[in-house]
């Protein structure tokens, strides 16, 4: 019987881009030359503007134009061009002679910004404004891919949205240009000739008393190459941002004076806090104005006011203090433009000052980042763990503890945030830190409030999240079955070739089309592309009992991108012929007839791959339990392209294919007694693991946190002053957690981690716990793993204080206690284990009078009162519902 | 931010010497004629103009023509009522045509003009219109443009009418507009035009017609010096009625063809509405005997005649207090052609004036100049869409500049302006496109480049071509009246808070769906423009929850022609 599906896409959580100031060059269109515009260039790298290709053979090869739009708010409207490079991608300049490497650059500001308007070379000119002019003769022969970058003597400014043109000619000094030719020799000649295989030649053409590129160049030889720096708009005042303070200041002392009538400071990641917002009405600083507040009073991402008069911002005036209303985060997206009184707006250079605020610093004494993550800090993260914030922007994300800003507050957070603070404070700085965290009660949660409610709503997609996101490696109990890697090829039912070798490379999946991996097509003509690999008979894999499956797939498809689904699976029998199979109109697994009349399916239906919400390429990966009894049928991975897209070109790739196994008897359990309710932690029965997480699930919200004797109750792990196991946060009916701080947890051989965790299920109604719960754990190398949900008789506990543990807490178990006061013994049920003393005596006192069967339905308080675990186990096979996969989420 | 309409190659070739840099003033909000309601072709010239679908997509949905002339033939009616229908088998082909792909198209019928014999009924019985009958005698003192011409019988023509009407209306056409006159005056004079309106009416309400469904339009002369006369005396004798609406031609280049008789029509009609019923832009042609170079200077004389007569008053309002000017026009001969500019131009003419009004444009024009290269100006304002006509016989100008006098111009991605030009000829001693510079060559036509300054109130057109038409339009911005009570008060202002606030359009004058700092620069503008500005600002009481007891009226500042409107296609 199959257990569990599960489908994800790996990689794609992420933790928040740089915000970076960048310039944006955008085409014009223009394709002769072409235009090979390419966005975003940082300063010191280099980015092709154009290309010279010269297909037409008209007189505009070898020029090329662009825009330069720097990116709103970034400060900078202009670039400051100090280098041009020019690129030869052939076999060298060979045929270029010696006496003849004389060429001239020159670049122009053009008279039009249309991309049709191209001008033509005249006498040597382009029509504009020529800005600069140089004259370079080469040294040597560029060799293969040699780029020549050649130094400006001086920078040419380019400004945003006016058009540029380059334009070289060779020679230009020689004046004997009649039927001669000068070029950079790219690539082989013809015939011995000197064939334009090179591009980029000019020729005077004594008719049109011109130069004039020739034609039939063939290829792309020639590039061009900007570097340079953004700079500032010369007019542009300055927004200061000091991240120590958050203190927002206005500096146009160093302009010319500006008449303002509105201004406006925004940040997308929404950081502002309005309360600080110092504004010029609230100032008084125009005396002859009023000025109106245009920002709504609750905007976190937008400062804005204006007047229907002017402030003229000169001298000493020049500067205006907006307060601290910048509320200090790692994300610096602030943007500023002023108004003027003539219509132009104008984008302040925004300067950040003092030292950069690191992800993790969320708070200090002064209740602002301080410079250090330390124990101030930790709380956010772990009093909002399992907080849904997705409703919050990318500030209120992380402010929340949302880390890596996923829109929820979980596993990955903590470990972000663990892995900054021994990043800055050492190794084991974490978890000597937490010995002087305060509970969570005293510490406040900086997320507002309802957000708890919210996280019920969205408890399902968490779920999905949580157990479907393997980022880690591989897991070292799993057996790899099968691989195989695919070069190139479409995929044809049965012509599969094992390969020896296996490499998960995910930049094979980054080439042109004839060098991806396999294709599975999707024609109408003849239905959904398919193939498969008869494991059984190719390599002699048959299913097992009790055992998990895993298969991870890089998967790709055609540009633009892809509309339809990618089945893939196990199967339990070859599709009955090669071609068309009926049986698979429907997305999803089905049982294809082979024969053996099983009705049952080895993996549900409607399981499949959206492809079309991936990443291209990416790694999938889809797993499932088989039962006790293991099927009989023939092993056979399957996939098949359900491409929707009625252009009938859809076309999805895969790349290695990995199978893993996996013995369900590995991995931990989370012990459920379906009448008591009480669950139980249980480790591995083959190996210790060691982790530092685990969580539990309930689809329809039956988690009873109040009942919860967590591990954090019990004391487990903790090391002195310093705890073990945490509490998340945010645990509630939907999901709970622990996590362990203390690097990693070794969990018991084949026996119970810990005491029972109380009657945490709501068995009400009847719900089959396997059915509703599921259970995830991550090893201490940040490996998720899906463990598994049994159902079991769980026998009651006897009650701490029962110290001659007869099931009863009575006058007896005083003796015994009376008895070994001061030694150095730990009792039967002793919850405080050590040497006996008063404390032992009070837990023998507050539980007088317990049973064993009280204790298990017992609520514990949340001191921590320990019960120990006789457990019956009694396999019980389970299988995931479909709806809980799909994210259906029970009210 | 330098504009263009579209992509052409062509750079505009200096030549000569360029005219210094001018500039055009407009006031948007100061309309200076009635609003042109109607604009329509004539079959008169070619009955066959609209002889198939494409050419009535044309003419009459691509250009949003609203009305047709059509012609009635004296010659063409018997005395019994029975039509020689293949007279008009053409013309029936073009209506249908017409109103098949705009139902809505107003009928305008008038006599054929045939010269001395137009009162000349059909072969078989030729002097029936004109014979003599108890009412009305015999009469041949008439004349036509010179011509001997005997004068019709307002008893038998009337019954021609109303047989050509019965006959239109047999075929499916109702006739809106009737003209009994044009340009026949000297042949049908005063009393027998009452008398033929009077009996039109009379047998077509006898035939079952609603005769106060049909409009006559008189007295549709030639001159309109002449249609002031005629109206002088029918207003003496009290008989308006028959010329409900006052039509007259005009000519460029004509004496007495210029926006003063509009005016005394108007006048003496007691403001009953204006029609150019007949607007002639004649192209340089080898019957003219005019040069080349002299087409686009023709161009500029029928745009002339045609803005004059639409702004005839100048800003001033009739007896019903109605700004006086011609407020519906027909064009003489048709305007299919793509390829001359004279037809490009009428079309261009329609899209950009029809439901428009020319507004206060300086410098003012001479209708009647003779000075062949003197440039002409006028804009039109439709909602917030301004359109600027400017006919440059003369040389290049570099630099001109338009100045806003009031309201500001939107230029941004969503609403830029744009403009085009056609040339006729590269210079004064040539090459000219074509025949007579009339042909639209890619080398001579394209679009005009421009800068809007950041104030938005001024936009320099970077040249126009020597011996060319342009035209330039731009949308204005909103008159910052956001919650539309006519007035600039401090509750636009919160008006433009709210838009701000809620993300919404609530503050939106450049019309791109926002609320941002383009829009405060507008209001901001149309405050300033109010006479308001920083004193007033400073006198607001800035929270919205106390400005709800009186809010305090900074200024009137309806804008009529600036309440955003339907844009036509183009």
């Amino acid at each position: 019987m199959i257990a569990r599906v599960c489908l994800l896409a790996v990689g794609l959580l992420g933790t928040p881009a740089p915000l970076l100031a960048q310039l944006t060059f955008s085409n014009l269109g223009q394709t002769n030359p072409s235009g090979a515009f390419l966005s975003n260039p940082a300063p010191s790298t280099f980015t092709t503007i154009f290309e010279g290709n010269g297909t037409s053979g008209d007189a505009s090869d070898g020029r090329g134009q662009g825009f330069l739009t720097p990116a709103a708010g970034s400060g900078n409207n202009a670039w400051a061009l100090s280098g041009i490079t020019v690129f030869s991608n052939g076999t060298g300049m060979a045929n270029f002679p010696a006496s003849d490497r004389t060429f001239q650059l020159s670049v122009y500001q053009w008279p039009t910004s249309n991309p049709a308007d191209a001008p033509s070379v005249s006498g040597g000119q382009l029509d504009g404004t020529l800005l600069y002019q140089e004259t370079v003769t080469l040294t040597g022969v560029p060799s293969f891919n040699d780029r020549l970058l050649f130094d400006l003597g001086t920078d040419v400014f380019l400004n945003e949205n006016e058009a540029y043109g380059f334009l070289i000619e060779f020679d230009p000094a020689s004046g004997a240009k009649n039927s001669e030719q000068f070029r950079l020799r790219v690539s082989g000649n013809n015939g011995g000739s000197f064939n334009p295989g090179s591009l980029w030649r000019t020729e005077f053409n004594t008719g049109a008393g011109a130069y004039q590129a020739t034609s039939n160049f063939t290829s792309q030889d020639l590039g061009f190459f900007l570097v340079g720096d953004a700079i500032a708009d010369p007019l542009a005042p300055t927004l200061l941002v000091d991240r120590a303070t958050g203190r927002l200041t206005l500096d146009a002392q160093t302009q010319s004076p500006l008449e303002i009538i509105s201004y406006e400071i925004t940040t997308e990641s929404g950081g502002f806090d309005q309360a600080a917002w110092a504004t010029i009405e609230s100032q008084g600083l125009d005396a002859d104005d009023q000025w109106f507040r245009f920002s709504s009073p609750t905007s976190t991402t937008d400062l804005a006011e204006g007047t229907l008069g002017e402030l003229a911002l000169v001298g000493g005036a020049a500067v205006i203090d907006f307060g601290q209303a910048w509320v200090p985060s790692p994300f610096e997206d602030l943007e500023l433009v002023v108004q003027l009184a003539d219509g132009q707006d104008i984008a302040a250079d925004v300067q950040y000052t003092g030292m950069p605020i690191t992800m993790g610093d969320y708070t200090g004494p002064a209740g602002l980042p301080d410079g250090v993550i330390d124990e101030m800090d930790w709380p956010v993260v772990r009093d909002n763990m399992l907080r849904d914030v997705s409703m919050l922007g990318a500030f209120g994300r992380y402010q929340a503890g949302d880390m890596n800003g996923d829109g929820v507050v979980d596993r990955f957070d903590f470990r972000d945030f663990k892995l900054a603070f021994e990043s800055a404070n050492g190794q084991g700085s974490f978890a000597r830190m937490l010995a002087g965290v305060p509970e969570p009660t005293a510490v406040a949660i900086t997320a507002v409030a309802g957000m708890a409610l919210l996280l019920r709503r969205r408890a399902l997609p968490i779920v999905l999240l949580l157990f479907c996101a393997f980022l880690g490696g591989q897991r070292t109990s799993a057996q790899v079955i099968f691989t195989e890697t695919w070069n190139t090829g479409n995929g044809t039912p049965g012509d599969w070739v094992s390969f020896s070798s296996f490499s998960e490379n995910r930049s094979e999946m980054t080439g042109q089309e004839g060098d991806r991996s396999r294709a599975l097509n999707n024609p109408t003509s003849t239905g959904p592309g398919y193939a498969y690999n008869n494991l059984t008979a190719s390599q002699g894999l048959t299913w097992q009992p009790d055992t998990r499956y895993t298969i991870d797939l890089l998967v790709g498809y055609r540009a633009p991108g892809f509309s339809g689904a990618l089945d893939f699976g196990l199967w339990d029998g070859v599709p009955a012929s090669p071609g068309v199979q009926p049986s698979l109109g429907i997305e999803g697994f089905v049982d294809v007839a082979n024969g053996d009349g099983d009705p049952n399916p080895v993996v549900p239906a409607n399981q499949f791959v959206e492809v079309a919400s991936l990443d291209d390429p990416s790694v999938v990966q889809f797993s499932f339990d088989t039962g006790e009894a293991a099927p009989t049928d023939d092993l056979v991975v399957f996939l098949r392209n359900t491409a929707t897209d009625p252009r009938n070109n859809e076309r999805v790739y895969t790349d290695f294919l990995r199978v893993n196994t996996e013995s369900l008897g590995d991995l931990l359990s989370l012990v459920v007694d379906p009448v008591s309710g009480v669950m139980q932690l249980r480790g591995s029965t083959t190996s210790v693991k060691t982790i530092d997480y685990f969580q539990v699930e309930s689809a329809s919200g039956r988690l009873l946190t109040a009942n919860w004797n967590s591990l954090d109750d019990q004391g487990v792990g903790d090391n002195g002053a310093i705890p073990g196991w945490e509490e998340a946060g945010q645990s509630g009916p939907f999901a709970l957690a622990e996590q362990f701080l203390r690097g990693g947890y070794d969990t018991a051989l084949n026996a119970a981690i810990g005491q029972p965790l109380g009657q945490l299920f709501n068995t009400s109604g009847g719900v089959d716990p396997t059915e509703d719960l599921s259970f995830l754990y991550t090893l201490a190398d940040g490996t998720d793993v899906q463990g598994r949900v049994l159902v079991e008789t769980i026998a009651a506990a006897d009650p701490p204080g029962d110290y001659n543990d007869d099931g009863v807490v009575n006058a007896a178990d005083f003796t015994i206690w009376r008895d070994s006061l001061g030694q150095s013994v730990t009792l039967p049920n002793d919850s405080t284990p050590g040497a006996v003393d008063a404390g032992d005596y009070a837990v023998w006192r507050v539980n007088f009078g317990q049973s064993a069967a009280s204790a298990a339905a017992a609520t514990p308080e949340p001191g921590g009162v320990a019960v120990l675990a006789v457990s019956v186990w009694t396999l019980a096979s389970r299988r995931r519902r479909a709806d809980t996969v799909a994210g259906v989420s029970p009210e | 931010m330098t504009h263009r309409l579209a992509s052409f190659s062509l750079l505009v070739t200096l030549v000569g010497s360029a005219a210094a840099e001018g500039v055009v003033g407009i006031d948007p909000a100061s309309a200076v004629g009635p609003t042109v309601d109607r604009w329509g072709w004539d079959l008169k010239g070619n009955l066959s103009l609209v002889s198939n679908a494409s050419r009535a997509q044309a003419l009459y949905v691509d250009v949003p023509a609203n009305l047709v002339r059509i012609p009635w033939f004296v010659d063409a009616h018997f005395s019994d009522g029975s039509v020689n229908t293949a007279r008009y088998a053409s013309m029936l082909t073009s209506l249908n045509n017409i109103l098949a792909v705009n139902p809505d198209v107003e009928v305008f019928a008038s006599v054929r003009l045939e010269g001395g014999d137009t009162f000349v009924g059909p072969p078989s019985e030729p002097g029936w219109v004109t014979a003599g009958n108890e009412n009305w005698s015999f009469d041949a003192g008439g004349s036509i443009f010179g011509n001997q011409s005997n004068r019709p019988n307002p008893d038998f023509y009337a019954q021609l009418i109303a047989d050509y009407v019965s006959f239109l209306d047999s075929n499916g056409v109702s006739v809106d507009y009737l003209g009994v006159n044009n340009e026949t005056d000297g042949a049908l004079g005063v009393n027998r035009y009452i008398g033929t309106v009077d009996n039109v009416r009379t047998e077509l309400t006898d035939r079952g017609f609603d005769a106060s469904a049909v409009t006559f339009i008189g007295p549709d002369t030639f001159s309109p010096n002449t249609a002031v006369n005629i109206t002088n005396s029918l207003a003496s004798q009290g008989r308006l009625d028959t010329a409900q609406i006052i039509g007259s031609h005009g000519y460029p280049r004509r004496a007495g063809h210029d926006r003063e008789p509009w005016e005394d029509m108007s006048a003496a009609s007691g403001g009953h509405d204006l029609w150019h019923t007949e607007v002639h832009i004649n192209p340089s042609n080898a019957n003219n005997g005019s040069p080349d170079t002299d087409n686009i200077a023709r161009m500029r004389d029928g745009l002339g005649v045609l803005f004059a007569v639409n702004k005839a008053g100048g800003g001033a309002v009739d007896a019903q207090g109605d700004l006086i000017g011609a407020s519906s026009f027909v064009w003489w001969q048709g305007g299919p052609n793509e390829s001359l500019i004279d037809q490009t131009i009428k079309r261009e003419v329609i899209k950009t004036t029809l439901g428009a009004s020319p507004v206060f444009t300086t410098p003012d024009f001479n209708e009647q100049t003779t000075n062949t290269s003197t440039p002409l100006y006028q804009a039109y304002v439709e909602g917030n869409e301004v359109t600027l006509w400017i006919a440059n016989p003369g040389a290049e100008q570099i630099g001109l500049a338009i100045d806003l006098i009031s309201g500001r111009a939107i230029d941004d991605v969503h609403s830029a302006p744009a403009g085009e030009y056609w040339q006729g000829c590269e210079s004064p001693s040539g090459p000219c496109y074509g025949d007579f510079g009339n042909t639209i060559t890619s080398a001579g036509v394209g679009a005009l480049e421009f800068t809007v300054e950041s104030d938005k109130s001024t936009i320099v057109i970077d040249s126009i071509p020597y011996n060319s038409v342009a035209v330039l339009t731009f949308d204005l911005a909103g008159s910052g009246d956001l919650n539309g009570d006519n007035q600039l008060t401090v509750a636009d202002v919160v008006r433009f808070q709210q838009g701000w606030q809620s993300g919404s359009s609530r503050g939106d004058l450049d019309f791109d769906g926002d609320t941002d700092q383009t829009d405060w620069f507008y209001l901001r503008a149309a405050f300033l423009e109010a006479g308001q500005g920083a004193a007033l600002a400073a006198l607001l009481t800035p929270e919205p929850t106390s400005l709800a007891g009186g809010l305090a009226v900074l200024g009137w500042w309806a804008a009529p022609f600036w309440a955003r409107s339907r844009r036509r296609g183009r």
